[in-house]
């Protein structure tokens, strides 16, 4: 909300011209006195230079900031004579009026201070500053000494759908879950029961068998899409998790639903499938808090919350992991054995930067194996861990996969 | 500023008679009460100022302010000049409703915003205008007494002025010497 109580000098200086000259005019000094206070404002609202109104300031505590960084937002009223009129302004922080200007490649960001996530591109923060009246007579209850904190939510990347696996079959049409229901897409044959409409008979099966025959389909429904980050993935974690937020986007705006684990990360709780543009900003909040720990990321509780979520059968899972924990490789095996259709993009491990190369290559191994495993259970792997690879290419990839 | 969340709403009248807008209507009332003490008005001009009241109070409050300012002045003009000292006071009196109304102005299209009187301003500014008053006041006083009734008008209008632009000096020069805070 901005403040603009117009001070209104012209229309004070065009009566007290109008009045002055009228009293001039026709000698009348009763008019002069009555646009005297016309005139008394018109000179006391001519300002020398320099002294400027109050300000209200949007302070924040640091200059530089990343993806996934907390702010504090503080409003600072500064500049207020004591004797003159306090305006508060609270400006609405919208994309529109807080454009971040992207530091080059070149420049070098200053250090990260304390709490600042190891990962996201830095960016400069924005300054808002608004400038209020200081004649104005009235003063409104508005608060701007609280600090806000916020939180910088990561950039939208969206990778390429067009391959993006389907809960059923890659054709066109409605998204088609697993049960039985009205729909397109087929499912089989089965024989007539009470009640069925006339237009669900196969009629060449019926003549041929002498019994009568109907299609039954699969239910069109939407779609839904679980999205499993695992936080041990270092290498390209900003990319992942830039396509992530771009596909969690598009994917609500197309209608689906929408779920996101992230594991590794401490205790980040999952978010549960849903779809709106509230929800986009409910799943970028909990991507802005994956951020990749250095040690063990096993043992954060997330793997049990995973399993429990209600997800409909069907549902797309699309797992972003390095396979380094066994836990997640398990969790995926039930996932694809309850029913849902898992997908894993395997990542690359943080042990390929180790400092021990017999460490770095067993670790290899461990996923690969981990990776063969998965495949053994109809779980389609492939990989992410290329850094010039991005997630468009990893999901054509799996579209490959899926229809050989 | 939107209101709090889960503060019961106020009923229509009592959001639409604000602070801010009772205070213009009781200024408007006053200098058409002025008005009619300066001299008989027709019930009409009554109803016109009423009319650009409510337009004031309900649409944009900078034009239809300078509407009735002019308004005031058209009256002002066609009545005549003042009889006698306390005339010349009244018409000081409704210069200062006026002003008043003019400062008034610009808050009136925030009026939903729970605003509420400064203290430190509005004390500001009855000192102001209690200064023009009196100054007008005393210089009317005097050249309505001293002063010949005839020659009495220039006289009257070059004080007033004075002491109009004393004042102005003054705060001005307080102004001025006040350091840039920002």
């Amino acid at each position: 909300m901005t403040w603009s109580a117009t001070p209104a000098r012209r229309r004070a200086l065009a009566v007290a011209v109008t009045g002055c000259t009228l009293g001039l005019l026709t000698r009348r000094p009763d008019l002069v006195v009555l646009v005297s206070p016309f005139v008394l404002m018109t000179v006391l609202e001519l300002r020398p230079p320099g002294v400027a109104a109050g300000r209200v300031g949007t302070l924040l505590d640091q200059q530089v900031v990343r993806e996934g960084a907390v702010l504090e937002v503080r409003h600072v009223v500064s500049g207020i004579a004591p004797t003159a009129s306090v305006v508060a302004a609270h400006r609405r922080a919208g994309p529109a009026e807080l454009p971040m200007a992207t530091i080059s490649t070149g420049d070098e960001p200053p250090p990260p201070s304390s709490g600042t996530p190891p990962w996201g591109r830095p960016v400069m923060s924005p300054v808002a500053a608004h400038s209020v009246s200081r004649w104005g007579g009235w003063v409104t209850s508005v608060r701007v000494d609280g600090p806000v904190r916020a939180t910088v939510l990561p950039l939208r990347e969206v990778p390429v759908l067009r391959s993006l696996p389907r809960p059923v079959g890659l054709g066109p049409g409605p998204q088609p879950g697993m049960r039985s229901g009205e729909g397109i897409d087929f499912l089989g044959l089965r024989p007539l029961t009470d009640g069925e409409p006339a237009r669900r008979v196969h009629w060449p099966t019926t003549l041929r068998t002498g019994t009568v025959v109907v299609t039954q389909t699969h239910q069109d429904t939407t779609g839904s899409y679980l999205v499993l980050l695992d936080g041990a993935v270092s290498a390209g974690h900003d990319d992942i998790v830039r396509g992530v937020a771009g596909l969690c986007a598009r994917l609500t705006r197309d209608g689906a639903h929408v779920g996101l684990v992230v594991l590794g990360c401490g205790d980040v709780a999952p978010v549960p499938l849903r779809s709106g543009g509230r929800h986009v900003i409910r799943l970028e909040l909990a991507l802005a808090r994956a951020r990749p720990r250095p040690g063990d990321p096993r043992n954060d509780h997330q793997h049990g919350r995973a399993r429990r979520m209600r997800l409909p059968p069907g549902t797309v899972v699309l797992a972003f992991t390095p396979l380094r924990d066994p836990a997640t490789a398990s969790l995926l095996a039930r996932l694809a054995a309850a029913g849902h259709r898992v997908a894993a993009l395997v990542g690359a491990d943080p042990g390929d930067s180790a400092s021990d190369p017999l460490e770095a290559r067993l670790r290899l191994l461990e996923s690969r194996v981990r990776a063969l495993h998965l495949e053994a259970r109809g779980i389609p792997t492939v990989d992410h861990g290329s850094q010039t690879s991005g997630l468009s290419v990893a999901l054509a990839r799996l579209d490959r996969r899926a229809r050989r | 500023m939107s209101p709090t969340p889960g503060r019961p709403k106020a009923p229509p009248w009592r959001r639409a008679l604000r602070p801010v807008v009772l205070a213009y209507l009781v200024l408007s009332v006053l200098a058409a009460g002025l008005q009619g003490l300066l001299g008989p008005v027709h019930p009409a001009w009554y109803a016109v100022l009423a009319a650009v009241t409510t337009f004031a109070a309900r649409g944009n409050p900078h034009r239809w302010t300078l509407a009735l300012v002019t308004v005031h002045l058209v009256l002002q003009l066609a009545r005549g000049a003042p009889h006698g000292p306390a005339g010349w006071v009244t018409v000081a009196a409704l210069a200062t409703v006026l002003g008043a109304l003019h400062r008034c102005a610009p808050w009136l299209p925030w009026r939903q915003h729970r605003l509420r009187p400064s203290t430190a301003t509005v004390t500001g500014w009855t000192t102001q205008a209690g200064t023009v008053l009196a100054t007008a006041s005393a210089t009317a006083a005097t050249a309505a007494v001293v002063v010949a009734p005839d020659g009495a008008g220039p006289a009257l209008a070059a004080l007033a002025l004075a002491g109009i632009v004393g004042v102005a000096i003054a705060e001005a020069r307080r102004r001025l010497s006040t350091p840039s805070e920002t």
